[in-house]
C-alpha cells in the first residue's frame, strides 16, 4: 500500500508545493518592483515635506520674529507631568496634555516643542504652569516666570523638569537658549 | 477477504506529516524587525542641541516619518552642530525602520566617509553590516560586521552576534551559526531569548536532540512578566513539542506542548499535537478531551480541520466504528461548506471589496517579530488574515499600501496648503506696500548722527561735572546748595553790620544744613557716577541696536521684492512636485493592491486545495472505516456461525 500513500503525497507535491514555488518567484520579483518604487516615493515625500516645512516656516514664522518653547526633562523622578499651560505677556498660547507615551519620551531625553510663534523685539514675560503628581503622588502645580529680552533674531526657550535630589522635590528651570 | 485502503497506521502518518508541515515554519529563524526593535537598539548620545531632542521626541514615540521629516529640516537649517554625526547615524538607521534600505545604507557609507570618531565609525559599519544583511546582501554583510571590531553597547554587541549567526545560517554554515550562539547566557536581556530560539531551531536543523530540547528547555523555564517573551516561549514549546512528536518521544512533546498557553497565536497547532502525542502513548481518552476541546474553534484554522478528523480517527481506534463514519461524514460536509466559504472569500478579493477592508485592519503595534491586530473588519476573509498576517511578506506588502495611502493624504494635505501659501504671500505682500510709506518716514526721522552728537555732548557734559561730587548732584540738591550759599551770603553781610545771638544761631543752622547736604551728595557721588556711567554705556548699545534695526529694516526692504519672487517661485515649484508625486502615487497604490489581492487569492487557493486533500483523506478514512465495520461484523457473524 505504500504506492497509494506515495501517489497522494506526490499528487499533493505537484498541487501545492510546485505552483506554490513558481508563484512565490513571480511573487518575489513583483514584492522586489513594488519595494523599490515605494521607498523611491518615500525618499521624495521626505525631501518634499522638508522644503514645505521650510517654505512654511519662513512665511508664518519669520527668524525676526521667531519665538520657540520647548519642553525637556531631566530625571523627572519626583514629578509625573499632565500638562503644561504657557502664558507671554499674560496671555495663554499653548496648553497641552501629555500622554503616556510623550512623558516616555521625554524622559528618554526626547524635547518637545510645546509653542512655535511671533513676537515683537523687546523684553516679554514667559509664565509656564506644570501640572501633573509630585512626591508621594500627591496632585502637584508649580509656574515658572522668565522675563527675555527679543532681539532681532529667533528665540528658543527651554523649559526644563529637574530632580532636586537633597531636597526631594522637582526643579522647574528656565533656560534661554 | 476484504481489502484495506487505509490502513490503522496511514492517516495517523498522513496526519502527522500535515502537522509537520505546519510546523515548517517553526524551524524558520526568528528575526526581530520594525522601529520597536530600532529604536530600543539604537545607542544615541546624550542631547546638546534643542532640535536634535526634538527629533528624538518623535523617534522615541515610533514615529518614522515626522522624525525622518524633522531631521531634515533641522539639518537644512543647521540647527544640530552638536549632532552632526550621531545625526547621521540616527538618519540612517530611520531609514533602516522605515523600510527604506537604499538610503539607509548610503546613508552608512557616507558617515563612515566623514566620520573620524573611531566609535562612530564602529557604530556605522555595525548598522551597514545590519542593513545590508536585511537587503539580502550577505557577503558585504559579513565584511561589515568584521569591520565593526570596537566593542558595542550590550545591547547591540548581543545584536551583532545574532546578526553574525542569523547570517552563518543563511548561508548554510549552520555550525557555525549555533557556535555564534553557544554564549547565549553572556547576551543581553532583550537578545538572550532569540538568541536561545534559533539556537534551539538550529540545532533541529543539525538533528542535535539534546541540543534543541536543552535550548528550548532553557528558554521556557523563565517565568517573564511580558507578553512578548511569554509568546517567545509559546512558540519554543511548541517547536520543541513538534520536533519530538517527530522523534517518536510523545511523553516529552506532551510536555512541551501542554506549556503553551490557551489563549496565545500557536494554541490550536499545540492542541492538535498534544492530541496526536496522547493518541501516541495509546490515552485515546485524553486525546478526544484535547481535540474536542479544539474543535470547538472556528474550523476555517487547519488545525481545527484535522481535529476533526483526528476525533473520528480516535474514535475508529477504539473500534467505535458507527461514531468514527458518522464523524468523518459530518467533517466532510464541514469541509465542503468551507470550501464554499473560501470560495466567496475569493469572490470578495476579486470585486476589490477585500482592498477596501485593508485600511480597517488597526494594527495596534509592531512588536518585534509580530504584528498584534486588535480587531479584524467584518469581512469574509478576515477568518484567513491571522494566519496572512504572520507571512512577512504579507506584512511588508500592506506596510507599503499604508505607507503609500499616508502619503496620498500627506500630499492631499499639501496641495491644499499651497493654496494658503499663496494667500499668505499675497498678505505680507500687500501690508508691505502699505507700510512701505511709513517705512521710508521712519527711516528719515532715524538720524544716527544727530544721536551721536548729543551723546557726545553729554559725556563731555560728564566728563566735567563728574570732577566734584557737587557736580553730581540731582537737581534738587543743586537748588537747595544754592539757597543754603544764598542765606550764607545774606547772614555773612547781616554779620558784618551787627551781631546778635540769632544770627549766631541762623549761622550755626546754615553750616549745619550745608554739612548734611554736603555729606549726602559725597556719599552718594561713586554710585551716581556709576550710574551715570552706566547709562551713558546704555547709550551706546541703544544706538548700535537702532543702527542694526535701520540697516536691517533697509535690507528687508531692498530685498522685498526678491524674496516675494521667492516664494512665489518655490510655491509654483513644489505645487508641481506635489502634483506630480500624487500622479504616481495613485497607479503605485493600484499595483500594490493588486499586489496584495494576488497574494491573499493564492493564500486562499491554497487552502482550497487543502482543503480537497483532506477532503480525499476524509472519504477514504470513511470508506476504511465501513471496511473495517463491515469485517467486523463479517468476523462477528462468522463467529456466531462457528457457535
Amino acid at each position: 500500500m505504500r504506492w497509494f500513500q506515495r501517489l497522494i503525497e506526490g499528487i499533493c507535491l505537484v498541487l501545492i508545493v510546485l505552483p506554490a514555488m513558481a508563484a512565490a518567484q513571480s511573487e518575489s520579483q513583483v514584492a522586489q518592483s513594488l519595494d523599490k518604487e515605494v521607498q523611491s516615493l518615500k525618499e521624495e515625500l521626505i525631501s518634499l515635506n522638508r522644503d514645505l516645512f521650510l517654505l512654511e516656516e519662513e512665511l508664518l514664522f519669520p527668524s525676526s520674529t521667531q519665538v520657540a518653547v520647548f519642553i525637556s526633562m531631566d530625571v523627572g523622578e519626583f514629578f509625573a507631568l499632565d500638562s503644561v499651560k504657557i502664558e507671554l505677556n499674560g496671555k495663554e498660547v499653548a496648553h497641552y496634555l501629555y500622554t503616556e507615551r510623550e512623558v516616555d519620551a521625554l524622559h528618554r531625553g526626547g524635547i518637545h516643542k510645546i509653542y512655535l510663534g511671533n513676537l515683537k523685539t523687546g523684553e516679554h514675560e514667559l509664565s509656564a504652569f506644570f501640572v501633573g503628581k509630585g512626591p508621594s503622588g500627591r496632585d502637584y502645580l508649580r509656574g515658572a516666570d522668565l522675563r527675555f529680552e527679543k532681539g532681532l533674531g529667533v528665540k528658543y526657550l527651554e523649559l526644563k523638569i529637574d530632580d532636586s535630589v537633597t531636597k526631594r522635590q522637582p526643579e522647574f528651570v528656565v533656560k534661554e537658549w | 477477504m476484504m481489502v484495506t485502503l487505509f490502513p490503522k497506521r496511514r492517516l495517523c502518518e498522513v496526519m502527522h506529516t500535515a502537522i509537520l508541515a505546519l510546523g515548517i515554519s517553526m524551524l524558520l529563524l526568528i528575526v526581530p524587525v520594525g522601529s520597536h526593535a530600532q529604536e530600543k537598539s539604537f545607542q544615541l548620545s546624550a542631547v546638546n542641541d534643542l532640535h536634535y531632542g526634538e527629533v528624538l521626541f518623535h523617534f522615541y514615540q515610533g514615529e518614522l516619518f515626522p522624525s525622518l521629516v524633522k531631521l531634515s529640516v533641522v539639518q537644512a537649517q543647521s540647527k544640530i552642530p552638536n549632532h552632526t554625526q550621531d545625526g547621521q547615524l540616527l538618519k540612517g538607521g530611520l531609514y533602516l525602520a522605515y523600510g527604506m534600505h537604499e538610503q539607509a545604507e548610503a546613508t552608512f557609507i557616507e558617515l563612515l566617509d566623514r566620520a573620524e570618531d573611531e566609535d562612530m565609525k564602529n557604530q556605522a559599519w555595525f548598522y551597514l553590516g545590519k542593513t545590508q544583511f536585511q537587503r539580502g546582501k550577505l557577503g558585504a554583510a559579513k565584511v561589515s560586521l568584521t569591520r565593526s571590531k570596537l566593542p558595542l553597547s550590550d545591547r547591540l554587541g548581543s545584536e551583532k552576534v545574532y546578526l553574525e549567526a542569523q547570517l552563518s545560517f543563511r548561508q548554510g554554515a549552520i555550525v557555525q551559526a549555533a557556535n555564534n550562539l553557544s554564549d547565549w547566557e553572556n547576551m543581553h536581556d532583550e537578545w538572550r531569548n532569540y538568541g536561545l530560539y534559533n539556537l534551539g531551531v538550529m540545532a533541529v536543523r543539525q538533528a542535535n536532540e539534546q541540543q534543541a530540547v536543552k535550548a528550548f528547555t532553557r528558554l521556557v523555564s523563565d517565568k517573564p512578566d511580558d507578553s512578548l517573551t511569554k509568546a517567545l516561549q509559546d512558540r519554543a514549546q511548541l517547536t520543541a513539542g513538534l520536533y519530538l512528536l517527530d522523534k517518536k518521544r510523545p511523553e516529552d512533546a506532551a510536555e512541551f506542548l501542554r506549556g503553551v498557553r490557551l489563549n496565545s497565536t500557536d494554541s490550536a497547532k499545540a492542541l492538535l499535537g498534544l492530541g496526536w502525542a496522547y493518541s501516541e502513548l495509546g490515552q485515546y481518552q485524553r486525546a478526544l478531551v484535547v481535540w474536542e476541546e479544539l474543535a470547538t474553534r472556528d474550523f476555517s484554522h487547519p488545525a481545527v480541520q484535522e481535529t476533526h478528523m483526528a476525533i473520528a480517527h480516535a474514535y475508529g481506534q477504539q473500534k467505535n466504528y458507527a461514531v468514527a463514519a458518522d464523524l468523518y461524514q459530518q467533517t466532510i460536509e464541514k469541509l465542503n461548506q468551507e470550501y464554499t466559504r473560501l470560495e466567496t472569500a475569493k469572490q470578495v478579493v476579486r470585486q476589490g471589496q477585500f482592498s477596501r477592508d485593508l485600511t480597517k485592519i488597526p494594527f495596534i503595534a509592531q512588536k518585534d517579530w509580530f504584528w498584534m491586530v486588535s480587531e479584524l473588519p467584518d469581512s469574509a476573509v478576515s477568518p484567513y488574515l491571522p494566519e496572512l498576517l504572520a507571512e512577512t511578506h504579507f506584512v511588508e506588502a500592506v506596510k507599503n499600501y499604508r505607507d503609500l495611502l499616508f502619503m496620498q493624504q500627506n500630499l492631499a494635505h499639501w496641495a491644499e496648503s499651497m493654496v494658503s501659501f499663496n494667500d499668505m504671500v499675497a498678505a505680507r505682500r500687500a501690508r508691505f506696500k502699505q507700510s512701505a510709506p511709513l517705512i521710508q518716514q521712519t527711516l528719515n526721522r532715524v538720524n544716527i548722527d544727530r544721536l551721536k552728537t548729543r551723546q557726545q555732548s553729554l559725556l563731555r557734559r560728564f566728563e566735567v561735572e563728574k570732577a566734584t561730587p557737587e557736580g553730581l548732584a540731582s537737581p534738587k540738591e543743586q537748588r537747595l546748595l544754592t539757597r543754603l550759599n544764598e542765606v550764607d551770603q545774606r547772614v555773612a553781610s547781616l554779620s558784618a553790620v551787627t551781631a546778635s545771638p540769632e544770627l549766631t544761631s541762623m549761622a550755626q543752622k546754615q553750616a549745619f544744613l550745608q554739612g548734611i547736604l554736603t555729606w549726602d551728595i559725597s556719599a552718594q557721588y561713586v554710585e551716581r557716577r556709576w550710574a551715570i556711567e552706566k547709562s551713558l554705556k546704555t547709550i551706546n548699545t541703544t544706538q548700535d541696536s537702532i543702527k542694526e534695526r535701520v540697516k536691517a529694516l533697509r535690507q528687508a526692504r531692498a530685498a522685498a521684492a526678491t524674496t516675494f519672487a521667492g516664494f512665489d517661485q518655490r510655491i509654483h515649484q513644489s505645487a508641481q512636485r506635489v502634483r506630480q508625486l500624487q500622479q504616481q502615487v495613485q497607479p503605485l497604490m493600484q499595483r500594490q493592491v493588486e499586489y496584495i489581492n494576488q497574494l491573499v487569492f493564492d493564500s486562499l487557493s491554497l487552502k482550497q486545495q487543502r482543503i480537497q486533500e483532506y477532503r480525499q483523506y476524509g472519504l477514504l478514512a470513511l470508506a476504511e472505516t465501513y471496511n473495517l465495520a463491515g469485517e467486523t461484523t463479517g468476523e462477528a457473524a462468522d463467529h456466531g456461525g462457528n457457535d
